[in-house]
C-alpha cells in the first residue's frame, strides 16, 4: 500500500484538528484558547473537503471561521482588561474531569473499532447543486422556520444587551 | 487511510475534549468554546455517515448546514448573556453567577 500525496494532506488536516483542539482545552490563557479553536474549526473545514462537502467546507470557514470567532474574541476583550489575559482561563478539579474525558473517549473510539461499518462507496454528484435543491423542496419548512428563528435571536440578543447596559447606567447614577 | 473510522475517531475526539471544556472551565467564554466544539463533532459525524452510507442522498448535509446557523444563533445570544453578566456581576466566572434576577 502506497502513501499518496492525498493521504499525507488527510494526515497533516486531522493532525491540525486534533493539536489544536487540545491546544484549546489545556491552554491557560484564554485568547490562546481561541486561536485554538480558530486552528480546529480550519481543520473540520479541511476534512469536509474530503468528505464531498465543498459547500460546507466553504459555509464553515465563512460562518465559524469568520462570524464566531469574532464574536468570541469580541467578547473576550470587551470582558477582560487586555492585560489579564494570562491567567483568564482557570481550571478546576481536573482530575475527575480528566477521568471523564479519558472515559467518554476511550468508549466512543472502542465502540467505533468494534462496530464493523459497512462502507457504500458509490460515486456521488454535485454537492451544491443537491443542497439548493433540498433546500427549496424537501427541508423548505425548516429553511423559513430557521430564517424566522434568526429574526428572533436578533431581537432577543439586542433586547437582553440593551437592559443590562439601561440597568448599569442606572445604578451608576444611583451611586 | 481516508474512511469511516478516521472521521468518526476525530469527531469523538473533538466531543470529549468539548464536554472536557464544559466540565472544568470557569470562564463563561471558554465553556461557549466548548459547546462550540461538540456541535462540530455533531456536524463532522453527519457528514461522514452521509458520505459513507447514502452517498446519492443529501441530507447529512442539510443536517449540518441547520447545525452550522444554530451555532451562529447560539453564539449570538449567549454573547448578550455575558454581557448581561459582565454588567451585573463584574466578571465571567460560570460560579460567580448565583442568581438570575436581583
Amino acid at each position: 500500500m502506497s502513501i499518496t500525496l492525498i493521504d499525507i494532506f488527510f494526515s497533516m488536516s486531522v493532525a491540525l484538528t486534533i493539536a489544536s483542539a487540545l491546544y484549546t482545552a489545556f491552554s491557560s490563557n484564554i485568547l490562546r484558547s481561541a486561536f485554538g479553536l480558530l486552528f480546529t474549526l480550519l481543520g473540520v473545514a479541511l476534512l469536509y473537503l474530503f468528505l464531498n462537502a465543498g459547500f460546507l467546507a466553504a459555509l464553515q470557514i465563512m460562518l465559524y471561521a469568520g462570524g464566531i470567532m469574532v464574536i468570541v474574541i469580541f467578547a473576550i476583550f470587551f470582558t477582560r482588561e487586555i492585560l489579564t489575559t494570562k491567567i483568564s482561563n482557570p481550571r478546576k478539579e481536573t482530575l475527575y474531569s480528566l477521568l471523564l474525558l479519558m472515559i467518554s473517549m476511550v468508549t466512543l473510539i472502542m465502540i467505533i473499532f468494534k462496530t464493523d461499518w459497512v462502507e457504500n462507496n458509490q460515486l456521488i454528484g454535485s454537492d451544491i447543486r443537491s443542497i439548493g435543491q433540498l433546500l427549496l423542496n424537501e427541508y423548505l419548512i425548516a429553511f423559513e422556520m430557521i430564517s424566522l428563528l434568526i429574526l428572533l435571536v436578533l431581537i432577543g440578543s439586542v433586547s437582553i444587551a440593551r437592559k443590562a447596559f439601561k440597568e448599569a447606567e442606572r445604578r451608576k447614577l444611583y451611586d | 487511510m481516508i474512511k469511516l473510522e478516521t472521521f468518526l475517531i476525530v469527531s469523538a475526539i473533538l466531543f470529549s475534549l468539548g464536554i472536557y471544556i464544559i466540565i472544568a472551565r470557569k470562564n463563561v467564554i471558554a465553556i461557549l468554546m466548548g459547546v462550540e466544539l461538540i456541535l462540530n463533532a455533531a456536524s463532522l459525524n453527519f457528514v461522514a455517515f452521509n458520505k459513507y452510507s447514502v452517498p446519492t442522498s443529501f441530507s447529512g448535509q442539510m443536517f449540518s448546514v441547520f447545525i452550522i446557523v444554530l451555532a451562529a444563533c447560539e453564539a449570538v445570544v449567549a454573547f448578550a448573556i455575558v454581557m448581561s453578566m459582565y454588567k451585573n456581576f463584574k466578571d465571567i466566572n460560570a460560579d460567580s453567577a448565583t442568581t438570575m434576577k436581583e
